[in-house]
């Protein structure tokens, strides 16, 4: 018997390879749509720069982007890690002293967006907003660009990698508490269980190598309105050894920034180590993104956005 | 190349026959016989509005369904965690067949076949259905869509979780008594469903049981009441006890549900008691995870059928059940147009009002605040998150410093009065708050036309213990809603007149 290609085995031959090749195209293009498609965040985010400000993606969902459903069960599954003052707290999110307004779903300075599946990652209104209430009986106002003196970063970060190190945090239990809320397809079922769920801890643990200071017990809390902002450029940006030296800042207000006119002498650090309002956006953004902009020429607009905001934003009177 | 004998092809036939029955008929013979046994999601149905409201499915019983035979034999394996037999001792209620026998399944319960199991679970009804009657010795009269003054939501919950924790609920003692009571289960169902089914809901109640520790440690919300956003933090996991005491204790009335169009339009009220949410259908949705439905599993279209039911369903009229003095009735009016019109609105059919369905701040009103603190900013939040993915997710939920005031159709079988169910008679809340009953008694639904409230001076009301609501307890507190504007210094006869009035709502 020969294996001669007659023209009848070559037409089958054909036949096969082009179903071969469609199916590989589909699974390509199903695996890049589930998993790396960028879809462009909702109308309502870009309707006022203060929503913007607020809600929108800097592209941090990149890189430190939580899948948007871990996010959302994790205060169900280990409600024990949220803490406040030393203390476990009711409430999820909103116990660790975020600005969330009310009909949000989430707070302010946590952005979701689409890159396959649902992220949700971090811009600077985190941090830079600031909450006041007139009475003990009355709902908070939220002042964006204002220092965020309530919230509890460290707390935030620590809580992220605990939730990794513990063995609850598995496919099994996540799964079980995630079909509770949503309804996912089972290509998405598959995803979250089999890559989405382990790979989020495996980057979780990564961080916490980086993070190890922030869980030192012979550093003091860096309590509520406070963030070791240079620590976070040292170890991340950096990459520098770790060592002894910790310092954490209050958070400042970022409103009104055009005050800072470099020729005058005015820097916008506390400690004045830059003179550039530039520079100092670019590198808080950094710090939020925890790893080199995915797109670059896209990060460096946002930046000049933001700095074009924060610097016409008046403070309130 | 070795020889190989040549089989006959009429035994290839035969062999790839036995093969073809074996591998492929066979089991698909099997699947397809699981399917129709296992598979499938059929709720019982009604045509009829009112009997939907009754008996139909949310979807609750998706997840938190009870296997009906189960639910059937409860009540006599767990007797002791009852006050007296049957769900009807907690005021679940029973409606007749046409042949004079009791029905299978008490009002606010529904039906649906799921993963080849019957299961029953509760619905809307439970809460906001009961009965009333003009006399001891007059027969219930059941009215859907009022408050349920006679369940006792308590002791349903604590029923179930000490039940579940109990060495008799167990194959052992459930199978007999569910043979007993005529199931007549077949083989499968006997041997191997229903073994798995109380093995399973026995792990699933008991993982809640955690979750519902704090209800155990309230004060008896007694009958027609329910801690309603404690409750809601549940959804979320909060560890409850890290949550501030002045939360705890808060037990909200079941109020009505008629007329929920005029409630919406023209203008969308701020509703529940401190109007925490101007949207009917967050409201429904809400309520809905109490008779056990999660996103996923709720039944839309069925829930739905109760929406439309509840946007134009009427109270029934006062004067079918007893006689309204017309004369005094119209010396009532023009009292209530002056005091009570402007918050409550002009009428019980017409809610227009510049302050109707808006929120009245506590320093204020003056009453309970309990209920007002249960719900905090913190849960507001948190509840935007429900329906995450859906485009129906929260939104309209709001931390308010405040009571809502609310339209009063159908007032007289809302009763008792305020958020908290603290003042038994329209007559009484019509006092200043240290003239109201310092005690009285919940629960009964034979219902005194003078007052204008369910008789509440008696312990007990047909065999069974009522209960006694005092209000120096913590959530019970009467005080509030008083002073010139709440009409608490009218004369006697304004009052009366008042009170006359309010029975044609
Ligand atoms: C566990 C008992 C319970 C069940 C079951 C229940 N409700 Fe309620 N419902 C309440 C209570 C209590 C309130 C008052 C809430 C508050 O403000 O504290 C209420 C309030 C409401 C309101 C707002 C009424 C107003 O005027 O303020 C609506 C509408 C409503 N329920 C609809 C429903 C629907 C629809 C269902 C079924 C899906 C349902 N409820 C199931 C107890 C219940
Ligand atoms: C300033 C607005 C306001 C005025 C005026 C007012 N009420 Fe009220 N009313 C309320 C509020 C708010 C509540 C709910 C308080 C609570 O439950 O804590 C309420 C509750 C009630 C209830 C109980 C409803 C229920 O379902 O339990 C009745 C009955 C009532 N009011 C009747 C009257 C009458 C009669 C008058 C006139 C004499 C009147 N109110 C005047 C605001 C008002």
């Amino acid at each position: 018997m020969s294996f001669a290609l007659t023209p009848q085995r070559r037409r089958w031959l054909r036949a096969a390879l082009a179903a071969l090749i469609l199916l590989l195209v589909a699974g390509a293009y199903l695996g890049w749509s589930r998993g790396f498609r960028q879809e462009p965040q909702p109308a309502w985010v870009f309707e006022s720069a203060e929503s913007r400000f607020r809600y929108g993606s800097i592209g941090a969902e990149h890189d430190a982007g939580v899948p948007y459903w871990i996010f959302y069960v994790l205060p169900r599954v280990f409600p024990e890690k949220f803490r406040q003052d030393g203390q476990q707290v009711a409430g999820g999110y909103a116990a660790l002293g975020v600005a969330w307004e009310q009909g949000q779903e989430l707070p302010v300075g946590f952005t979701k967006k689409t890159i396959g599946f649902p992220r949700v990652g971090n811009n600077c209104a985190a941090c830079h907003t600031t909450s006041y209430r007139r009475s003990a009986d009355s709902n908070p106002v939220f002042v964006s660009g204002g220092p965020g003196h309530t919230v509890n970063i460290e707390n935030f970060f620590r809580l992220l990698i605990e939730c990794a190190r513990d063995p609850r945090f598995d496919a099994d239990i996540l799964m079980a508490e995630i079909n509770r809320v949503t309804h996912l397809d089972v290509i998405d079922q598959l995803l979250y269980r089999y890559v989405i769920i382990p790979v989020t801890r495996k980057r979780l643990l990564e961080r916490e190598a980086q993070f190890a200071w922030i869980f030192r017990p012979d550093f003091p809390e860096w309590g509520r309105g406070r963030d070791d902002g240079m620590n976070l450029t040292r170890y991340f940006m950096l990459k520098a050894p770790m060592d002894d030296r910790f310092g954490p800042a209050d958070i400042p207000a970022v409103w009104n920034l055009a005050k800072y006119k470099a020729v005058a002498g005015q820097h916008p650090n506390y400690a004045g180590d830059t003179h550039d309002v530039h520079s100092v956006i670019i590198d808080s953004a950094l710090g939020v993104l925890g790893a080199p902009p995915a797109d670059k020429a896209d990060f460096l607009a946002q930046v000049k956005w933001l700095q074009d905001y924060l610097s016409a934003l008046a403070p309130p009177v | 190349m070795p020889h190989r004998a040549v089989i006959p092809p009429a035994r290839w036939k035969r062999r790839f026959l036995f093969l073809f029955a074996f591998t492929v008929l066979l089991p698909a013979a099997v699947l397809l016989w699981l399917a129709g046994r296992f598979g499938g999601d059929i709720p019982v149905d009604y045509a009829d509005p009112v009997e939907h409201f009754k008996y139909g499915s949310t979807g609750g019983e998706h997840e938190m369904g009870f296997p009906y035979w189960i639910w059937r034999a409860l009540p006599e394996v767990c007797g002791q965690y009852l006050p007296g037999p049957g769900y009807q001792s907690i005021g679940m209620l029973y409606e007749k067949k046409p042949d004079g026998s009791l029905r299978d399944l008490p009002v606010g319960t529904s039906r649906r076949r799921y993963q080849g199991v019957d299961r029953v679970f509760v619905n809307c009804a439970v809460c906001h259905t009961s009965t009333v009657r003009t006399a001891a010795d007059q027969p219930p009269v059941l009215v859907p869509g009022m408050p349920a003054a006679q369940f006792n939501m308590k002791a349903f919950e604590e029923f179930f979780f000490r039940c579940a924790a109990d060495p008799r609920f167990a194959k052992e003692y459930l199978i007999p008594e569910i043979q007993r009571q005529g199931a007549d289960l077949d083989l499968l169902d006997r041997y191997l469903v229903y073994p798995a089914a109380i093995a399973i809901m026995r792990d699933r109640v008991l993982a809640l049981k955690g979750r519902f520790e704090w209800v155990f440690e309230q004060k008896p919300w007694g009958p027609g009441r329910v801690d309603t956003f404690n409750s809601a933090k549940v959804i979320f996991n909060f560890p409850m006890h890290r949550l501030d005491p002045k939360e705890f204790d808060a037990p909200a009335d079941f109020p009505s549900l008629w007329l929920q169009r005029p409630r919406r339009e023209p203008r969308a009220m701020e509703l529940h008691w401190d109007g925490n949410n101007t949207d009917m259908t967050e409201r429904n949705k809400s309520a809905a995870f109490g008779t056990g439905t999660t996103p996923p599993t709720i039944d839309l279209p069925r829930i739905r059928r109760v929406e439309e039911w509840i946007l134009d369903a009427e109270p029934p009229a006062f004067s079918k059940f007893f006689p309204v003095d017309q004369a005094l009735a119209a010396r009532g009016a023009p009292i209530y147009k002056e005091y009570c019109a402007a918050c409550h609105g002009a009428s019980g059919r017409d809610f227009s009002g510049p302050d109707v369905g808006r929120v009245t701040p506590l320093a204020e009103i003056g009453t309970d605040r309990r209920r007002l603190d249960s719900y905090t900013y913190t849960l507001a939040v948190n509840q935007a998150t429900l329906y995450a993915g859906y485009p129906w997710r929260f939104t309209q939920f709001r931390k308010t410093h405040g009571y809502a005031n609310m339209p009063l159709d159908g007032i007289w079988l809302r009763a008792p009065y305020l958020h908290n169910g603290s003042v038994p008679s329209l007559r009484d809340l019509l006092e200043p708050a240290e003239r109201r009953p310092k005690v009285f008694w919940r629960g009964n639904d034979v219902f005194d036309p003078h007052k204008v409230g369910f008789v509440s001076d008696q312990p007990a009301a047909q065999g069974r213990a009522l209960f006694r609501l005092d209000t120096a307890e913590p959530g019970n507190g009467n005080g509030g809603h008083e002073g010139r504007a709440y009409g608490t210094e009218l004369s006697a006869d304004d009052k009366l007149a008042l009170v006359e009035y309010l029975k044609t709502f």
